[in-house]
């Protein structure tokens, strides 16, 4: 059996057969399902992560030059491969951060509405936690725009990007911060509002 | 008459011989020669050591000498001359050392002094007597001094083995003391101990190094009786001489009495010291009396007497800090006087009246204490500066337009200023002030605001003063800062042209029932103007057609834009009490125009007729009916104009004046024009700033953080925080104008 004919018919399987326009491409209809088969949470980072290796054009949205080039770097063939390529690479991620790096500015884009040059803050608000797993840092920037959400309406590139770096720079007393530094200027009021309400907050 | 006699024999009579033998035996000196005329000589000096006339005349004992030398005996004499020198000079000095000290001292020193005069003199005609054998044997032979230093030193020796030296030198320190307290002393004697110890080579060793030391003493002891109990200082002008080291004074008391010892010491190294000891001394006083405690003398004492003024003591104490070299001191005391006393002003309650007059005042004051006193000392001159731009600075904006305001009240009718004030004078300590201002653009925005405004209302005192001033702004900040400005000037000028060829231009009939003058305003030069809808008054609509046709006809292609809420009317109003001219804005006069025809108007009838939207309307109705002049009523009464109120003509209207002007700007609306400025010209800061961060990154294509923001407000001329900074950034990397560096987070590479 040749190995593209195999990768062709299993996105068959999945893909939007509806369509009026002549692509070929599983929708998120169909990911929803191929994320079922790989018994895959929603809720947590794997599905993402899946988009991510299959080259995914948007969210829940893979095109089928993206699933073959996708399946063959991976060297997988079959779902329990995929499952297994998946956890893996969230493994990695402990590990090897610049790998987690290029996953986590590829979400940004994911989630940047197609002409837009930013994400919206809800948008934001909804992914980050799934992305960025257990770090304090996330959670409470996290909540810093959930208590801000009418001021502040969109997240840039630079403030996505650089939240990582913050991540890993910032101290648990949030004392190695200083406004003079390069951050985003966003962070700043960031921090100054973590300051003010640290006695709330775990850790 | 003499050449014809030759030598001959005699005439007549035979010729006689002379012959001529030699010595048998070569003369020799009588054995007692010597001893003889040394005995002579001794006599001779004797006699004139107690002066009393020798036995011989002075030339006989010359030739004795003399013949000694010739003998060779040169050496004998001279030893002999010594010895007597020195014995009879110990004895007489032995004789003065006797007399004891306790009953007057000065006796002592007048003996000295005695015995030195008549020494001297003595030695002197020794000396002539014996003048062979000082150019001869004294001249020729080593280690042999001559007469007069020979004489010298046998005194020197005998003071120097025996205490008589010190004692004289501290009887000597004693008298000086006590002229210090003020006493009367001889000082020729003193003078001429000095002039001994000078020529027996003792000062510089002995009496100058004890001197100096019994000074600084002296001086140490009576600073810190003084000092300790200085007191607050006393406004009273002149401190006297006598004030001195009698009863607690002050610092300016003090510093007069240091200049007066100081002119004391001088005046006592001319009258009997060494001219050479005089800095030393005055140098050693300083030190006491100023270096020492200067700190006691800035501080408080300081700021006291810049307050009040005090320029002759503040000139004493720069003179007296300069020598000592603690104008440093006095510069850091300067600086924070300033800033301190600015800081205060910057705070005070009524701020927006006085600010701007009490900055210029207080200049002028630290100028004036700059020149006179500190002679106008160039780092003290920089202080000034420095202290100025930081507190004048800490009340962000405040500054910039109270004195845009300040001028506007010069410039206008009823002005500020008097008639015989010197207009370049006060215009250029105001561009002084302005200096120091950060932020001038906005002043710039604010003087063009006020400009505006007595431009269009005619409320400039002098086109003249208008153009000094811009002048003055335009030396300061360069031609493009005033640009703006002068046009507008130059837009009224053209407008003046405009109407005299408008009004030639109209036929008769049309400007019967009103005048009419229209200012054409380039857009660009002034502040920006909502443009706003009004239906005008027939005539005024026909008038205003007319102009706008020919100016049309004059420059094609341009557009005027009429500004009615610029525009203003005058009306004569026929009240009950008789008619009135009322000077009103354009807004208004089309209001009170309709109550030509009827005596009572809804308010959704005026913004009908008038198309004019509520706030302004309301704004306008009020200032009708509910202010100062009411010359329409409203039901209800209250002071707020609502959309279902009706309004009346006031025929009942009085007023002591035939012309009333009835404003139309309230208060909240100056404020909320300010803050708009103000927002305005943040906006275009923000613009300038992302320019400029646009063209430092482009320059140098990679930066690290912190150097941008260095790079970037030197550039700037005005103040911007770093959040405000960070901000602009990031909108660069929202237009992909940079990016940051992968490994280092806080360094930017331009994006070309």
């Amino acid at each position: 059996m040749a190995k593209g004919g195999d990768l062709q018919t299993w996105f068959i399987e999945y893909q939007d057969l509806d369509r009026t326009d002549g692509r070929v491409v599983i929708t998120p209809e169909g990911f929803e399902k191929l994320c079922d088969a790989l018994e895959f949470n929603l809720e947590k980072i794997e599905p993402m992560v899946l988009l991510w290796k299959l080259n995914g054009v948007e969210l829940g949205t893979v095109e089928f030059d993206g699933w073959e080039s996708g399946m063959r770097a991976m060297n997988v063939k079959d779902i329990k491969g995929l499952k297994a390529a998946i956890s893996r690479t969230v493994q990695d991620f402990e590990n090897d951060s610049v790998l987690f790096k290029t996953f986590y500015r590829k979400v940004f884009d994911y989630l940047r509405p197609e002409q837009q040059r930013s994400v919206s803050a809800e948008d934001a608000v909804a992914v980050l936690p799934v992305v960025a797993g257990n770090s304090w840092v996330f959670e409470k920037f996290v909540k810093y725009l959930e208590a801000n959400s009418d001021s502040i309406k969109v997240i840039s590139r630079d403030q996505w990007q650089s939240l990582l770096e913050l991540s890993k720079a910032l101290s648990p007393d949030l004392s190695n911060y200083s406004n003079e530094d390069a951050w985003p200027a966003m962070f700043d009021g960031f921090v100054d509002w973590a300051k003010n309400s640290k006695p709330e907050a775990a850790k | 008459m003499w050449a014809s006699k030759r030598p001959g024999p005699p005439a007549g009579g035979p010729q006689k011989k002379l012959v001529i033998k030699g010595l048998k035996a070569l003369p020799t000196l009588p054995l007692s020669y010597k001893t003889d005329t040394l005995e002579r000589l001794r006599s001779a000096v004797h006699a004139i050591q107690q002066n009393q006339p020798t036995t011989l005349g002075l030339e006989e004992l010359y030739r004795d000498c003399e013949g000694l030398c010739l003998h060779k005996f040169a050496s004998d004499v001279y030893e002999m001359l010594q010895a007597e020198l020195e014995k009879y000079a110990r004895q007489q000095l032995l004789q003065i050392d006797r007399s004891p000290d306790t009953h007057a001292p000065a006796a002592m020193l007048d003996q000295t002094r005695k015995f030195w005069d008549d020494y001297t003199q003595q030695l002197t005609m020794v000396r002539c007597v014996f003048l062979y054998l000082d150019r001869t044997y004294a001249l020729q032979t080593t280690n042999v001094a001559s007469l007069w230093a020979m004489g010298l030193s046998v005194v020197r020796q005998h003071l120097v083995e025996t205490n008589m030296r010190s004692r004289l030198v501290s009887l000597f320190i004693n008298e000086v003391t006590s002229e210090r307290n003020g006493q009367l002393i001889d000082r020729p004697s003193l003078a001429s101990i000095a002039r001994m110890f000078i020529d027996l080579g003792l000062y510089a060793q002995s009496l100058q190094p004890s001197f100096i030391d019994a000074t600084r003493d002296y001086y140490r002891s009576e600073s810190l009786r003084m000092v300790n109990c200085l007191v607050p200082i006393k406004q009273s002008a002149g401190v006297s001489a006598e004030a001195r080291s009698s009863g607690p004074t002050d610092v300016p008391g003090y510093l007069t009495h240091v200049q007066c010892r100081l002119d004391e010491e001088t005046q006592r190294v001319s009258q009997y010291l060494k001219p050479s000891t005089k800095s030393t001394l005055l140098a050693t006083v300083l030190a006491e009396l100023v270096e020492r405690h200067t700190e006691k003398l800035l501080g408080p004492n300081f700021d006291a007497m810049v307050d009040a003024d005090m320029v002759s003591d503040l000139t004493n104490l720069y003179s007296l800090l300069l020598p000592v070299d603690k104008l440093d001191l006095l510069q850091q005391n300067w600086i924070a006087y300033i800033k301190k006393t600015g800081l205060r002003m910057m705070q005070a309650s009524d701020l927006e009246a006085t600010l701007v007059s009490s900055l210029l005042a207080f200049k002028r004051k630290l100028d004036n204490i700059l020149s006179i006193a500190f002679q106008n000392n160039t780092r003290l001159i920089g202080a000034l500066r420095e202290a100025f731009e930081m507190f004048i600075n800490t009340r962000r904006s405040k500054p910039v337009q109270l004195i845009a305001r300040y001028i506007d009240q010069c410039m206008r009718m009823g002005s500020r200023l008097a008639a015989d004030d010197d207009i370049d004078d006060i215009f250029d300590r105001i561009i002084m002030l302005f200096r120091f201002i950060q932020g001038k653009d906005l002043f710039e925005a604010y003087y063009r605001r006020d400009l505006a405004k007595r431009l269009l209302y005619n409320k400039t005192l002098s086109t003249d003063t208008e153009r000094l001033v811009l002048q003055k702004l335009k030396a300061e900040c360069g031609a493009g800062y005033t640009n703006r400005l002068e046009g507008m000037l130059h837009d009224m000028e053209i407008s003046l042209e405009l109407y005299s060829e408008f009004a030639q231009a109209q036929p008769e009939s049309a400007m019967s029932d009103i005048g009419f003058q229209g200012s054409v305003l380039t857009m660009a030069f002034w502040p920006t103007y909502e443009p706003m809808e009004l239906v005008l008054p027939r005539q005024a609509e026909e008038a205003q057609d007319a102009f706008t046709k020919l100016y049309a006809e004059k420059h094609k292609g341009r557009n005027l834009q009429w500004q009615h809420n610029l525009g203003t009317c005058l009306i004569k109003v026929e009240f009950n009490e008789g008619p009135k001219e009322l000077q009103l804005s354009q807004l208004q006069g089309t209001i009170m125009l309709m109550f030509a025809e009827q005596d009572e108007l809804t308010y959704s009838q005026i913004q009908q007729s008038t198309g004019l939207e509520n706030s302004e309307l309301q704004r306008t109705l009020q200032s009708l009916a509910c202010g100062k002049f009411r010359v329409l009523t409203k039901e209800p009464k209250g002071r707020d104009v609502d959309t279902s109120d009706t309004f009346y003509f006031n025929a009942k209207f009085k007023c002591p004046q035939a012309r009333v002007k009835i404003s139309q700007i309230a208060t909240k609306e100056i404020e909320k024009e300010s803050k708009e400025l103000e927002a305005h010209i943040h906006l275009d800061r923000m613009y300038r700033v992302d320019a400029a961060l646009v063209r430092i990154m482009k320059a140098r294509k990679t930066l690290e953080h912190s150097d941008l923001i260095t790079e970037l407000l030197k550039q700037l001329d005005f103040n911007v925080s770093t959040t405000e900074i960070k901000e602009r950034v990031d909108t660069l990397f929202e237009r992909d104008y940079v990016r940051r560096d992968e490994l280092n987070p806080s360094t930017y590479h331009y994006i070309a």
